[in-house]
């Protein structure tokens, strides 16, 4: 059974979860039961796009070794971008977290 | 626990058990390669792949700040070390065109060669770090 089969399983599984018609006996509410499996199937999903990613390159790789090629330095350099673009987004939610970790908490006002 | 609770429990485990299995084949590109530079863009190769499956983990709304913050200093270190390498491969390429040029030496190559390959085997551990922390994230 392959990644891809079982986020859709999960996503079916949260649809289902999500109809309000089949409100069963579970102490799990129905909504947030959905909403995990949703999240699980995201999860997975990135993990399966990180999976078939990781088969290309590796079918890559091989197909250099068998040719004896090294890589080229547009492809180096495609690399090095791509880098450089996904660290620049960590680095701007490092940032934010940081801002949001050193802003004041909100006063609770009594009355 | 009652039917539903089970099943629930069950895709939990399932899908979790999905993603350690994924785990298994990170090493594929670097058991592929054959040569220095092969190996080497193997690593820089794996290491993008992650890091860019941990930018788009930045968006998820089911990671907590602090797992976010974990995935992050992980990737500040592997980037510091892979830039390294980066630097490395640039510089054996340089050496290996004054090489064909007749402006250097094989030895000059030899070492530059021996720099990339040193940088690659301090680079694994870290990526795997990386891989790790967004793995243990999710």
């Amino acid at each position: 059974m392959g990644p891809l089969l079982i986020v859709e399983i999960l996503n079916a599984f949260a649809t289902v979860l999500n109809n309000p018609k089949i409100n069963g006996g579970s102490n799990i509410p129905l909504g947030e039961a959905s909403s995990l499996l949703g999240i699980l199937a995201s999860l997975v999903s990135q993990g399966a796009k990180a999976d078939e990613e990781l088969k290309l390159f590796a079918g890559m790789i091989k197909e250099m070794a068998n040719s004896s090629r090294a890589p080229t330095h547009e492809e180096w350099s495609a690399l090095r971008s791509r880098a450089q673009a996904a660290v620049e987004k960590v680095a701007e939610t490092k940032t934010k977290i940081q801002a949001k970790k050193a802003a004041p908490a909100p006063k609770i006002i009594k009355e | 626990m009652n039917t539903h609770q089970r099943t629930y429990t069950t895709w939990v485990v399932f899908a979790l058990s999905v993603l350690v299995l994924q785990a298994c084949s990170i090493l594929d590109p670097m058991r592929a390669a054959e040569t220095t530079e092969q190996r080497a863009f193997a690593a820089y190769g794996t290491y993008v792949i992650f890091v860019e499956r941990a930018a788009e983990l930045m968006d998820s709304p089911a990671l907590s700040d602090d797992n976010k913050l974990r995935i992050i200093a992980a990737v500040e270190t592997s980037t510091t070390v892979t830039g390294e390498l980066f630097n490395a491969m640039s510089e054996y390429e340089a050496a290996k065109a004054l090489l064909d040029q007749g402006q250097t030496t094989e030895e000059r190559v030899l070492i530059a060669s021996q720099n990339l390959n040193s940088w690659v085997e301090k680079a694994m551990p870290l990526i795997q770090n990386l891989i790790s922390a967004i793995q243990g994230a999710t």
